[in-house]
């Protein structure tokens, strides 16, 4: 079929990526640049070439709020929810596979519905839990939460590659000795680590992005991650559109510089995830 | 292993069913005082016009958006779909909407859709497409539809990710052999990529309409359920009468209700997509997938 | 069915050749096989006839008419795939429709021929099944019939056989066979396995490196190879090459061996050649002029292989098994001149003429 591809077709398909990629990509190519324009210009109206260049919107962003803290918290809280998410994802996902109980099949996609609660729903009695247990507004309470969030959808692009495992080289690891988890840890987590590096990427992402549960339970100034800041500011600078796409601009390089480093490996497990 | 599974369906319930159970009190405040008054919140919620637009809102909120990026995933996917250089480059890329905290699409798409600064407004006049800036997200009948454009356009690529993957396992030696048997390219699509991604695209439409319709953040941040509550879906709803109003037994029962209408919509979606997974088309890819030793 | 001619059909990928000039003409309801070993260029050959691949040079033409530019779609060839390639989200009857659905041809008429085919190939108890519920050889026969069923210009196959047990390949050669017999059908057959090539070819097309190193039928090929990779292929067990130097009464030395050559030999005394010579045409002789030592006897039933060494050169050795020797055995061995071929050396050497 490619051999002989109709050039108007290839032409309809060039332009339509580049489409795609424009409507998707452009918006945040122009923040970027409107981030280096003085408000005023902003408010004018847009151009193509600015006329007027300053780094007054970053650096009065950067006076006026605790940027550096708030990225610490985010950091923070997103290095302890990959650390849950993963081992929880892998031996879940690793469960249903190999271990047959009643209602396996079912349970592999009952696991999405979990996203069927309402979140909104959720918040009010997880404040009071958390509170009891003298979680609330910790690192590893928002981590919790942001974990369950991620886990489900986890679970699910890691069930496919679960399944591509060949149960032979389990049982070759079985005759071998090794007991269910050794062999879990040795042989099948390696065959399976671009799915495991996707889970990590998604759970980043989640925690990065969390905003209802993050401003809920992060009662503390000295708590707030950045998604939760930088939002309390739309409020606050209404239309001063410089220091906002400053702010955006610095609300989205952390997330998007890691991902740009893990997107590799992101792509291949969710492309291996579709399977199912 | 099972127990950590039990453990996170317990984290889940506990509130749950501690919410279930405030919605059967007038509680107000959590630690207030409170008394058990059955279904007397749930009936004030039916008799409330505001909650029923709400929910009704909600219901195209979620329909709308499903459609939408469902849509819009299969035709970028499609686009998509031929091996060119760089396209591992732009797969990567598509998803950055997914990507960025909220707050930046907020203050993105709030520019972005301004009547005098904004850059829509100055694209569309530019190219003589209208005479005056056209009101998003401050014209009540505008905001709730560029909500939804905004929302799908955030998701979408995450979906059409997914949906390229699947439609790259799909064994080329069945296009092949399709062409030798004079099928057209659009005949092959329908025939051949349509039907082996029905099963992605049922679990893509069950997830999606879940996530969308939790959505409370994107709506928060940029028109907080306005203009004169035009863009209030039920997570508005329910965190303002809990929230603002300080009523957590009603926003618990709203919550419940909310709940009861999210399932009636997600287990259809649910038995349909378990269904398609049953049959035929799922063993052919994941063998294929095996082949290719992944 | 028609004719298809290759003309000087060349495919490169980037920098690698894989099809170097190739000519081919085969004839209306001809059966011809492409054999050689993986990478000779003969699937891409193939798939250039079919429209799946675009010829870097070249013309194909199929009834005089050239249809290099057209996509498979309109060539009207059929092929079946070396995995089937079936549809594996359609049912058996579907999936043989589907040609028909895509040239518009009325239900009723699909129906009947859909019916037809699958009973013509025994498939009629699993026409609602799907490929994944079938066995190999029910999938192997679906994809005949779907290419059967459009009654095609010519059929293209693609190793068909070779995902299929060693029993079930022996029946599906007969009935493909068969099949092209009854339908008098020009067949292009693609495979690895020269025991298919030499009982299910009119025309053998022995391929190496992009070329065709022999074009003939199964008897021209086994009996008159061109060159050494011709002889080397063709024929189980592989033929023995011992190097040899010509004598100034030519004669061939092997190592001490002297063998008449049978006739005179157009090469200089003290040149090298190759002396081809098959195991079962090696037979076991007190006066004969090759010297064997038996390292490994394997007794086949009513045949043995004897493994030996002619001076410091491997030599195969294949006779009845009541008259075998036994490891460690020295014999010795004739051969008769009409047996013997002498190669240039080298992998294509060439065969050399031996006078009278």
């Amino acid at each position: 079929m490619n051999e002989y591809r109709n050039p108007i077709a290839t032409s309809v398909r060039v332009v339509a990526v580049l489409l795609i990629l424009a409507v998707l990509l452009l918006p945040f190519l122009w923040i970027f640049v409107n981030s280096f324009r003085p408000t005023m210009d902003i408010v004018a109206g847009p151009e193509i070439v600015p006329s007027a260049v300053t780094l007054d919107n970053y650096t009065g962003l950067l006076d006026s709020t605790p940027y550096w803290l708030w990225v610490r918290n985010s950091s923070i809280v997103a290095l302890i929810t990959i650390v849950f998410t993963v081992p929880i994802a892998v031996l879940a996902s690793y469960g249903l596979n190999r271990c047959h109980f009643p209602g396996r099949n079912q349970l592999g996609i009952a696991v999405l519905a979990v996203y069927a609660f309402p979140t909104t729903l959720l918040v009010i009695p997880m404040f009071s839990l958390f509170n009891r247990f003298g979680l609330l507004d910790t690192y590893v309470g928002l981590a919790l939460v942001n974990t369950l969030l991620a886990v489900p959808f986890a679970v699910w692009m890691l069930q496919a590659f679960m399944r591509s495992v060949p149960s032979e080289i389990e049982e070759a690891s079985a005759m071998d000795g090794h007991g269910r988890l050794r062999t879990l840890f040795r042989i099948v987590v390696p065959q399976v680590l671009p799915g495991i590096f996707s889970v990590a990427v998604f759970a980043m992402v989640v925690a990065w992005t969390e905003y209802l549960f993050a401003s809920v339970l992060m009662v503390s100034d000295s708590n707030r991650v950045l998604a939760v800041g930088m939002a309390d500011l739309i409020g606050q600078y209404r239309v001063d559109w410089g220091r906002l796409m400053a702010g955006a601009v610095m609300t989205a390089a952390p997330v998007v510089l890691l991902f740009s480093i893990t997107a590799r490996w992101f792509l291949r497990g969710v492309s291996a995830g579709a399977l199912d | 292993m099972t127990p950590v599974v039990l453990l996170i369906i317990g984290i889940l319930l506990v509130p749950l069913f501690d919410a279930i159970s405030t919605s059967f009190t007038n509680l107000r405040v959590p630690g207030g005082e409170y008394e058990t008054v059955g279904l007397e919140q749930y009936g004030t919620l039916l008799a409330d016009p505001d909650f029923r637009s709400s929910l009704g809102r909600t219901v195209v909120w979620v329909l709308a958006n499903g459609v939408l990026q469902v849509l819009l995933a299969l035709i970028a996917a499609t686009a998509l779909n031929s091996s060119f250089r760089g396209l591992n480059i732009v797969r990567a890329w598509i998803i950055l909407p997914w990507v960025v905290p909220v707050a930046v699409i907020a203050i993105l798409w709030r520019w972005m859709l301004d009547a005098t600064s904004g850059g829509i407004n100055w694209a569309l006049s530019g190219l003589g497409l209208i005479d005056s800036p056209i009101v998003f997200l401050g014209d009540p009948s505008n905001a709730f539809p560029t909500l939804i454009s905004m929302n799908s356009w955030r998701f979408f690529p995450f979906l059409t990710v997914l949906l390229l993957a699947a439609m790259q396992t799909i064994p080329r030696s069945q296009f092949e052999a399709a062409s030798m048997d004079g099928a057209s390219a659009l005949r092959q699509f329908r025939t051949i990529t349509f039907a082996h991604l029905r099963p992605i695209l049922g679990i893509l439409g069950l997830v999606g309409t879940l996530w969308a319709a939790n959505i409370f953040d994107l709506i928060w941040l940029t028109t907080k359920g306005g203009p004169s509550g035009r863009t209030e879906t039920m997570p508005l709803f329910i965190y303002e009468t809990a929230f603002s109003s300080f009523n957590f037994s009603l926003a618990a029962a709203a919550s419940g209700i909310f709940l009861i209408v999210l399932m009636l919509i997600a287990i259809p979606l649910a038995m349909n997509a378990r269904a398609e997974l049953a049959r035929g088309p799922v063993d052919g890819i994941i063998r294929a997938a095996r082949g290719k030793g992944q | 069915m028609s004719t298809i001619d290759l003309v000087q059909i060349s495919k490169s990928f980037g920098s690698t050749t894989v099809v170097d000039g190739i000519d081919l003409a085969i004839a209306d309801g001809e059966f011809v096989v492409l054999v050689g070993p993986s990478g000779c260029g003969k699937t891409t050959t193939l798939r250039m006839i079919a429209g799946l691949e675009r010829p870097t040079s070249g013309d194909v033409r199929i009834d005089d008419t050239s249809v290099v530019e057209l996509p498979p779609q309109k060539r009207d060839l059929a092929m079946v795939f070396q995995n089937y390639a079936l549809y594996s989200h359609y049912t058996v009857a579907k999936n043989l429709a589907y040609p028909l659905k895509a040239r518009g041809v009325p239900k009723a008429e699909i129906a009947e021929k859909v019916q037809a085919t699958a009973d013509m190939l025994g498939l009629g108890q699993v026409l609602r099944r799907r490929p994944g519920q079938l066995s190999g050889g029910q999938r192997q026969r679906v994809a005949l019939g779907r290419a059967i069923i459009r009654e095609p210009l010519a059929f293209l196959m693609d190793e068909p056989l070779s995902n299929l047990d060693a029993a079930l390949r022996v029946d599906m050669r007969k009935e493909i066979i068969q099949l092209a017999d009854r339908l008098s059908s020009t067949v292009v057959y693609v495979t690895h396995d020269q025991v298919e090539a030499m009982t299910m070819a009119d025309r053998v097309v022995v391929m190496y490196n992009g070329r065709i190193q022999q074009l003939g039928t199964p008897e021209e090929v086994f009996e008159r190879p061109t060159n050494r990779f011709v002889a080397g292929f063709i024929g189980t067990p592989r033929m023995n090459f011992l190097e040899a130097s010509v004598t100034s009464d030519d004669y061939l030395d092997i190592e001490g061996s002297v063998v008449s050559a049978g006739g005179a030999i157009p090469k200089k005394p003290g040149e090298t050649v190759f002396l081809g010579v098959r195991p079962e045409a090696l037979a076991i002789d007190p006066q004969g002029p090759l010297h064997l030592t038996v390292t490994l006897t394997e007794n086949l039933g009513s045949e043995t292989l004897a493994y030996g060494q002619v001076g410091h050169q491997e030599c195969l050795l294949l006779v009845p098994t009541r008259l075998a020797p036994r490891q460690g055995d020295d014999i010795r061995m004739s051969c008769e001149p009409v047996d013997m071929h002498i190669f240039e050396p080298g992998d294509l050497g060439e065969r050399i003429a031996v006078g009278a």
